[in-house]
């Protein structure tokens, strides 16, 4: 009888960067394949659905409003149907081309924020309640007052203290 | 002058020959004897230390998913450390519930079952699993590579390579070694080797695929009959990660096949059985056993395998085995018979077919055998010992060129067949 040792299997073996290298060249030559990505806090995670998830990781962010801002619309209508304008004064399918782009904006000028009352996506600070902002923008009409009960997370603040220097953020757990 | 030479060049290739197969002793205790002084696996160490991390923030917040997966994982990766079999009943169990709370279902959920399942030999489910992962879509490729692994386990190697041609890139690591796999099925040991070259070629950056491609690749190279490289690979595994202990195996079965030093092999095998909760050392014990006529000892760790591997957890994961011992050890053919129905209802692989064969051979159904070998074993595997039972089959219909042709293809892999089923072709092919 024979014992063989069985190999093992590798299951989901996932790089999540492809990197494929030339064995002959004196310097290898390395190319990378988007697989991920991710700008604005949950916006890939809300308004794109299992199916199209991986295309949407894939698609390069100046190739995304094209092809998925009507997408994103048809998602924004559904999560809230009575949507007319947001904060910013954007229609469904002027906010969901902004979204569509998801990419993080700054302003090289003025105050950097995600929302401070005045300036919006300009940028986006460590303690920006950004979750709490995207469901305003989402769900709270016009003013920003519709919908109490879904504009805001209740997560206010980090749980522990961000740090004052390099790299700023505060430690895991 | 010139035939001179190309006497003494002949002469000395001659003689290379020759000492060669005096076989060389391989295993050397001083290179590795450091590694047999670890009682505890530092991975598992830290396994535990960060799931107690993880139990602790999940009884915090008892509702968390996130904590609740983070465990699960956990588990299911120390299983791959301690054996111990209940650490993947948990982790799927935690896996279920998860599933059940979260309204919207991931497909990561799906593979992560899948994997549990194929861990437990449960092949039909895990495919189950990763259709339903397709289904929903997130991470295409990373199931696509699964449902691979799951054909090639279920015999259905025309399904994995329609899985494969789905992938554009071909020079990837995971597209690589399942390439590789598929070779090996397909009796292509050598383009097998290239292939898992290339990929080990490309994991330099990342330790844990390194070690897996570079065991994998010691246990072709030792298959291919290249046991010096086989062994080479296994020690420098063990250089990187000293706990690595499937590369101790690997020099345990050197010890064992090729330098035919038992003791060794058992000091090894010991020294696994010691650290590792799985009940295969055993098997490999009773195998040495074999070798050196200790009728005693072998029937002790065969009886110590049999107790541990019949235990319901661990469901069919090594009726392989133990359809083997029916028919070999305990004179309970009928019982190989049964045991191998499950295993081609659960897999239908030519392996799986090789044990009904097996079974009837011994029950002395030898019409019965050569139906079930013609049909579904022979030229649709590659392995060894279906190679052998083969030449036993073909024998006992009295076809002895058929048999003859079969011994022969089973003695080119007398390292992986071990000394004692060695021992037995040959004596069939000088009789």
């Amino acid at each position: 009888m024979k014992t063989k040792f069985a190999s093992i299997i590798a299951l989901g073996v996932l790089l999540t960067i492809g990197a494929c290298s030339s064995k002959s060249d004196p310097t290898p030559v390395v190319n990378y394949t988007q697989e991920d990505q991710m700008a604005r806090p949950a916006i890939n995670t809300v308004f794109v659905g299992a199916s199209q998830k991986d295309m949407f990781n894939t698609t390069i962010p100046s190739m995304q409003g094209a092809a998925f801002a009507s997408i994103f619309n048809s998602r924004l209508l559904a999560l809230n149907s009575g949507y007319t304008t947001n904060l910013l004064g954007l229609s469904s399918t002027a906010f969901t081309g902004v979204l569509a782009t998801d990419v993080l904006s700054v302003s090289l000028t003025g105050t950097t924020t995600f929302y401070d009352g005045t300036n919006v996506l300009t940028g986006r600070k460590l303690d920006d309640d950004v979750i709490t902002v995207e469901l305003i923008l989402i769900f709270g009409g016009p003013m920003g007052s519709s919908n109490p009960g879904l504009t805001d997370d209740h997560v206010s603040a980090n749980d522990k203290a961000f740090l004052t220097t390099f790299p700023y953020l505060a430690t895991a757990f | 002058m010139r035939t001179i030479l190309f006497f003494l060049i002949s002469l000395s290739t001659i003689t290379c020959i020759r000492c060669s197969s005096l076989t060389e002793k391989i295993v050397h205790p001083a290179d590795y004897e450091i590694y047999l002084g670890r009682k505890y696996d530092e991975a598992l160490k830290e396994c535990n230390v960060e799931m107690d991390f993880w139990k602790h923030k999940l009884s915090e917040v008892p509702e968390s998913e996130t904590y609740r997966i983070k465990l699960a994982g956990m588990l299911a990766s120390r299983f791959t450390l301690n054996g111990r079999i209940e650490d993947i009943q948990a982790s799927d169990s935690l896996y279920q519930l998860i599933v059940s709370n979260t309204k919207q279902d991931y497909a990561s959920l799906h593979r992560a079952l899948a994997a549990n399942c194929i861990t437990q030999h449960q092949f039909r489910e895990a495919r189950a699993h990763i259709q339903k992962a397709l289904e929903i879509g997130e991470g295409k490729a990373a199931s696509l590579y699964m449902l691979v692994d799951v054909n090639i386990e279920l015999g259905d190697l025309a399904g994995a390579k329609n899985a494969m041609k789905q992938f554009s890139n071909k020079k990837f690591f995971p597209y690589l070694i399942r390439k590789a796999k598929i070779k090996d099925h397909e009796g292509n040991l050598d383009s097998a080797i290239v292939l898992m070259e290339r990929a080990l070629d490309q994991v330099k950056e990342n330790p844990s695929l390194f070690l897996w491609a570079q065991s994998n690749l010691a246990d072709m190279y030792g298959h291919a009959g290249r046991v010096k490289e086989s062994y080479d690979s296994y020690l420098s595994v063990l250089k990187q990660n000293p706990d690595y202990d499937y590369a101790l195996k690997g020099i345990a079965w050197i010890a064992f096949s090729h330098d035919q030093n038992f003791q060794e092999a058992k000091r090894i095998a010991h020294h696994i059985e010691q650290k590792r909760a799985t009940p295969d050392m055993h098997l490999f014990l009773a195998e040495i056993a074999g070798a050196e006529n200790n009728r005693i000892e072998k029937l002790k760790q065969l009886e110590l395998f049999a107790n541990v591997a019949v235990a319901p957890k661990y469901g069919d994961m090594y009726n392989k085995y133990l359809a083997l011992l029916e028919a070999e050890e305990f004179s309970n053919p009928s019982k190989t018979i049964e045991i191998a129905r499950i295993e081609i209802r659960n897999r239908p692989t030519p392996q799986s077919f090789d044990l009904l064969a097996w079974g009837y051979f011994n029950n002395g159904n030898m019409a019965d055998a050569l139906a079930v070998a013609q049909k579904y074993i022979e030229n649709k595997t590659y392995e060894p010992d279906a190679l052998y039972h083969l030449g036993m089959i073909y024998q006992a219909n009295g076809m002895e060129k058929e048999a003859i042709r079969y011994f022969k293809l089973a003695a080119a892999s007398s390292f992986e067949l071990g000394p004692a089923i060695s021992k037995k072709i040959k004596e069939r092919l000088n009789s």
